[in-house]
């Protein structure tokens, strides 16, 4: 058996697809409530959403992506109502990967998105035996 | 990328960490984070600068989102490390969420697969902002390290200080990799080698007596022995600044590791008096006033200054430390300066130690008692030929009977009579006051701590000093020095308190009254 490395505040987390699949619900109806009104109206229905460009932020690149993680990574996630002192800490830290477009976060910087909890606290919220929202540790491929 | 974003962004990532790593590896030598800093800002504007001429050479243009570009066109692109590119196809944006835009296809240079980049692109964007913005980049490394080497020297030191590579001792960074092994028995010897001089001693007189091999470079050797001395509670770095000297702790005198009780004060407020009082309180050199940093205040040059000796620190065997007083002394960043006062007459030297957290000087209980000196005697302390010493001399004069103000506590109450007592030193008239009673007068403290305002201790002390004189007057000064027998004060707090107070009118020339109705 290979050591499995115990995971600590800068351990990747990520939302994994496949857990949604497994537990019988649907990311993209997910994602799609947790859209503000301004891209709802965009989007009524998560069928809708299809694939868009998105301009990168940093380079100007595009790429072709679902219109849902584009909403909610350059809009909806950078409006200050989508993660808030009052939004539930499993709440907020799926809100924050969605914001991250699903690119891993750790505990600490999780803790830096949202203002909330510590990084520990975080940590322990991530290890607990009821996983939420999908967020499980990144393994690379 | 804006200019301030530039320089602020020097310092915070992996790659500069990286160059300071490389830095201090082929230095060989510890550097200061300003020096770290100053290294990296130079590579960073050669680098602009390169990337400048490279891209005035190509000729090509800068890609920004918002301009609208043809096929055929060539494009730097800043941001992927200023790769050149080659438009191939422009196309229809599809997002109907923003705007409506164009999207091109680009070839970049030493890529297989085209990309694609926004065109005609309204939205704000980084990349539209001009790089030729930089022209500050025309500005020499040194000129940008005094204009930006504080703003990356901020940055560099939070990176410095979570990577664990990196080791520092106040100000000096090295790598961990390339110090030597200081083993405990090196410590040993560096503590039984200190005990033996009974004296501070130099890093490198310690190097001496290690006798490392040649191999084990001088600097690399003098940072690691430092640093472990540093690291253990048993040493002290009693040096000033910038010249490490090694002391144990356990040889320390006690009133130079904890302040002295006697010489605790509370903070001090900002008191505006009365000139004449301003000017009186001016000439009383008194740590009190501080609140604990004789750096506060820029001290005037001077060679010598003269003290007028108060209770608290007669019985402390101490003398403020004031700016005035530290600008005799080198300047030291450590809590405690060793140091030798010498005496003006007899040339004896009696190790010492400038205190920075009190602001005092310690080491002095055995010469003030040697000389039977009362509070208000005068004290003349002067810079030494040595940094580390300062001459000390009092104003002997033969010991004769002489009326003075003895001070006693009765019952808990500070009262003061007139007595004939032999005094052997030149005082100031106002502020000498001869302890009749050390036991009654802490009794007498006690009491006051616990019971009194600066106001209401006036008031108390007041009718017991007018009592001596015949006109009822009491001087500004003998009230500070007798205040502080049993209470700490500063002279700008008590001549503060005595100048709100109604209880007391101003005769002139420093002197009070109290007023009818208090009598």
């Amino acid at each position: 058996m290979s050591p499995v490395a115990r995971p600590d505040t800068n351990t990747l987390f990520h939302i994994a697809s496949t857990w949604f699949e497994k537990n019988g619900r649907d990311l993209r109806a997910e994602m799609h409530a947790t859209l503000c009104d301004e891209c709802r109206a965009v989007y009524p229905t998560p069928a809708d959403a299809r694939i868009v460009d998105r301009v990168s932020p940093q380079t100007g690149e595009v790429t072709r992506v679902d219109a849902l993680w584009e909403c909610l990574a350059d809009h909806c996630g950078r409006q200050p109502e989508f993660i808030t002192p009052a939004t539930p800490l499993t709440t907020a830290i799926f809100r924050a990967l969605l914001a991250n477009g699903n690119q891993p976060m750790s505990p600490e910087q999780l803790h830096k998105r949202i203002g909330k909890s510590n990084a520990a606290g975080i940590l322990r919220v991530l290890l607990g035996a009821q996983i939420e929202h999908g967020v499980v540790p990144f393994e690379e491929k | 990328m804006a200019s301030s974003d530039f320089w602020s962004s020097i310092g915070t990532t992996p790659d500069d960490v990286e160059r300071a790593y490389a830095f201090l590896l082929e230095r060989g030598t510890a550097a200061s984070s300003r020096e770290i800093a100053a290294h990296l800002i130079e590579g960073h504007v050669r680098a602009e600068e390169k990337r400048l001429a490279e891209m005035a050479a190509h000729r090509a243009p800068t890609y920004q989102p918002q301009e609208t570009l043809a096929v055929g066109q060539q494009l730097i692109f800043p941001a992927l490390e200023s790769r050149e590119g080659l438009v191939t196809q422009v196309r229809a944006s599809d997002n109907p969420r923003l705007a409506p835009f164009q999207v091109i296809t680009v070839q970049l240079e030493g890529e297989t697969k085209p990309r694609e980049f926004a065109m005609a692109y309204v939205a704000p964007h980084p990349s539209n902002q001009d790089r030729s913005a930089l022209a500050e980049l025309t500005l020499e490394p040194e000129e940008a390290t005094a204009k930006y080497g504080e703003v990356v020297r901020a940055a560099l030191l939070q990176q410095l200080k979570a990577d664990k590579e990196f080791v520092h001792l106040d100000d000096g960074w090295f790598l961990r990799g390339l110090l030597p092994e200081i083993h405990a028995g090196y410590l040993n010897l560096a503590e039984a080698a200190i005990e033996q001089s009974n004296d501070a001693l130099r890093t490198a007189n310690l190097l001496k007596i290690f006798e490392f091999p040649d191999s084990i470079k001088q600097s690399a050797a003098t940072f690691a022995l430092n640093l472990a001395l540093a690291n253990d509670p048993r040493f002290e770095d009693v040096g000033p600044r910038g010249d490490p000297r090694w002391f144990l702790t356990r040889l320390e005198p006690m009133e130079a590791r904890e302040q002295p009780r006697i010489l605790e004060v509370a903070p001090a407020r900002k008191f505006a008096l009365p000139s004449e009082l301003e000017t009186i309180a001016a000439e009383l050199h008194d740590e009190a006033e501080l609140n604990g940093d004789a750096n506060n205040v820029p001290p005037a040059p001077r060679d010598e200054i003269t003290l007028i000796l108060t209770y608290p620190h007669r019985r402390a065997g101490t003398l403020p430390l004031t700016p005035a007083v530290r600008a005799l002394l080198p300047a030291f960043d450590h809590p405690r300066l060793r140091l030798h006062f010498v005496d003006a007459t007899t040339q004896e030297k009696i190790a010492g130690y400038a205190v920075r957290d009190g602001s005092y000087l310690a080491g002095l209980s055995n010469w003030f008692n040697a000389r039977k000196l009362s509070p208000g005697a005068y004290l003349t302390l002067k810079r030494g030929k040595d940094p580390l010493t300062l001459l000390i001399d009092y104003q002997p004069q033969r010991e004769r009977g002489l009326w003075v103000r003895v001070a006693r506590g009765i019952n808990g109450q500070l009262t003061f009579s007139q007595e004939k007592r032999p005094i052997a030193h030149k005082s100031d008239e106002e502020m000498l006051i001869v302890i009749g009673d050390p036991v009654g007068l802490e009794v007498a403290a006690q009491q006051a701590r616990e019971q009194h305002s600066l106001a209401a201790l006036l008031e108390e002390i007041f009718p017991e000093l007018a009592k001596l004189s015949g006109a009822g007057r009491v001087h500004a000064k003998t009230l500070y020095s007798a205040v502080n027998l049993i209470r700490r004060a500063g002279p700008r707090a008590v001549l503060s308190a005595l100048a709100e107070s109604s209880a007391f009118s101003s005769v002139g020339g420093g002197y009070f009254v109290l007023n009818e109705v208090r009598r």
